[in-house]
């Protein structure tokens, strides 16, 4: 296993933890936020897996997702930790309804030229995610939530382009292997501490 | 060419088939729920089921070519791999999968709202017959496509895609009918006309039950399979039409979100105003049913006016096959015009037989302009 699988293996694995977590507590919308990247995660761990043929053939299905993900997981979860009270933040079956026009026409939009949706939709609910981190109380949650927060921050300039290319940081980390970390600590520490402060959940 | 052009007369030969048969054999009567008869074929709803199906292949027109597109675009960047077109299994696979997508596209046209507004309109005859399987909406188009995206990534050409998807649909017209009954182990595997019946049925047992469209497995797979009941089956959705006007069976249940939409409070409200079930989160929607009480919209219709709808009818039927044949070789605007004065062709007959004042406005309207309107569709 080549290291940048390996770190979408990390990322796939917190993805499903949540996912399985949210489904038992009621936080559907979480939940299939994080089933969402975390499907792209796993496609990631066959695309980079060191067997070329494999690599091959998944690289497409792995684009997809990771698109899929952007446009559709990253609004997802910014509407149900935001709005957790709401039936399609609680259920499952719902969250996957409101999950599939929004990938549907952000996949469209990115289709028909509109590329920089698929860095602008995850960008916005990230804000929305910093907004609801804010918003609600203190205490160790909180400076969790915080750090988590700066992790997605981190994660989406990385995914912008803000990784050295020359000195010891990318002999450490690949941009890949750095964005995937970033997001599998910032998914963990953002969605547990909701959960300990009841944001997103009943 | 549109392929649909060449099924259009098979439609209607069996349509008229069926309604023959149905009057031969049974004398056009079936058992209610009520412990009397209806109608099989009814004048009114069969027309306004006819005039529908034909509007939604005028409305179809113009976003087949984004929709396709959509789908070609996908395939070209995202393509795993590579189907082999020359292997006829691989077509047969094509289709199985195209029918597993169908599957869940058809279960979100009924358990989310703003899906629910287009399809419903396939679901609002409260008749069930041949001339309801081409009941189609003109409006679903908004989501439907976006289902099949997974079949561009997983491969499958754009041409096999478009031809799974005409077998799927063209599969599903003889499953409407209450002239077959059960098929034994055939019901149990593939949709059927007793399983599709369940299907249209409001009863409490039939509600949001077998989607399937060719193979009725995925019902099975999925626990959404119902079998077919002894007792007549209650047709037509549970918010009713109450019309046969084929702009209004389009969008009346728009009408309701809308009203929705404006008395909710905040985004998620709203959101849940279009995503919800219409049947509710815990099927709060659905109580109090009594099938022996429902009382069928009929529209009693005069022999001269019927015959005067009906001959306005085929000739629809004609020049919306002339569009459908013209439409890629007319200008934009072209097309548009004519949309519309096809629109006003088949909604001002439904105006007619319910007696509306606008009806009788619309169609002298669209008798006069039709002149100008062929000048300059044709000169």
């Amino acid at each position: 296993m080549t290291p940048d699988a390996f770190s979408d293996l990390v990322l796939a694995l917190v993805c499903a933890v949540l996912a399985h977590r949210c489904r038992a507590d009621g936080r559907g919308g979480v939940g299939v936020a994080c089933l969402l990247i975390g499907i792209a995660a796993l496609l990631g761990v066959l695309r980079f897996s060191s067997w070329e043929p494999l690599a091959t053939a998944v690289g497409g299905a792995h684009r997809f997702a990771s698109l899929v993900a952007a446009v559709a997981g990253f609004p997802l979860l910014a509407f149900s930790l935001a709005s957790p009270g709401s039936a399609l933040a609680r259920h499952a079956g719902g969250a996957w309804w409101l999950a599939f026009p929004i990938g549907g026409f952000g996949i469209a939009a990115w289709l028909l030229g509109f590329k920089a949706w698929a860095q602008l939709a995850p960008l916005l609910s990230v804000f929305a995610i910093a907004w609801v981190v804010l918003r609600h109380g203190g205490g160790r949650s909180r400076a969790a939530a915080l750090t988590g927060l700066l992790l997605l921050f981190a994660g989406f300039a990385i995914a912008a382009g803000a990784w050295p290319t020359g000195g010891a940081l990318p002999t450490l980390l690949s941009k890949t292997q750095a964005l995937h970390y970033a997001l599998a600590g910032a998914l963990w520490l953002v969605v547990g501490s909701a959960a300990a402060r009841g944001v997103g959940g009943e | 060419m549109n392929p649909i052009l060449y099924a259009i007369p098979i439609f209607m030969a069996t349509v008229v088939l069926e309604a023959v048969l149905a009057w031969r054999l049974r004398g056009n009567r079936t058992a209610d729920a009520a412990g009397g008869t209806r109608a099989i074929y009814e004048f009114a709803d069969s027309v306004g089921s006819l005039q529908i199906g034909l509007l939604s292949r005028i409305a179809a027109a113009f976003p087949r070519l984004l929709t396709v597109g959509l789908y070609i675009l996908a395939y070209q960047q995202f393509a795993v791999v590579e189907w082999d077109k020359s292997n006829p299994l691989v077509w047969v696979a094509a289709v199985v999968v195209y029918d597993f997508f169908y599957y869940w596209k058809h279960r979100a046209n009924h358990e989310v709202r703003i899906m629910w507004a287009g399809h419903v309109t396939h679901h609002n005859s409260e008749h069930f017959n041949l001339s309801t399987a081409l009941r189609q909406s003109s409006t679903t188009f908004v989501f439907d496509w976006m289902f099949y995206l997974p079949m561009a990534v997983m491969g499958v050409p754009p041409e096999m895609w478009v031809t799974a998807a005409l077998i799927d649909l063209l599969y599903q017209y003889w499953t409407h009918t209450e002239l077959i009954g059960r098929l034994g182990w055939f019901d149990r595997v593939f949709v059927s006309p007793s399983n599709h019946r369940v299907h249209h049925g409001q009863d409490d047992y039939c509600i949001d039950r077998n989607y399937g469209g060719i193979l009725v497995v995925w019902d099975r797979l999925f626990g959404t399979f119902a079998d077919e009941r002894d007792g007549p089956i209650t047709y037509g959705v549970r918010t009713p039409l109450r019309s046969v006007n084929p702009l209004w069976g389009n969008l009346h249940y728009y009408t309701v979100i809308w009203r929705d939409l404006r008395a909710a409070r905040g985004l998620a409200a709203k959101l849940e105003a279009l995503f919800a079930p219409p049947s509710g989160w815990q099927g709060e929607g659905l109580a109090g049913f009594d099938a022996a009480a429902f009382q069928r919209h009929e529209v009693s219709v005069s022999p001269g006016l019927a015959r005067y709808v009906g001959a306005q009818l085929v000739v629809s039927l004609l020049l919306a096959c002339t569009f459908l044949y013209l439409f890629p070789r007319w200008d934009a605007w072209q097309g548009v015009l004519a949309a519309v004065w096809m629109v006003a062709a088949l909604a001002a007959p439904a105006g007619l037989m319910e007696g509306r004042r606008w009806g009788r406005w619309l169609e002298a309207t669209r008798w006069i302009v039709a002149l100008p309107v062929a000048w300059l569709l044709f000169l």
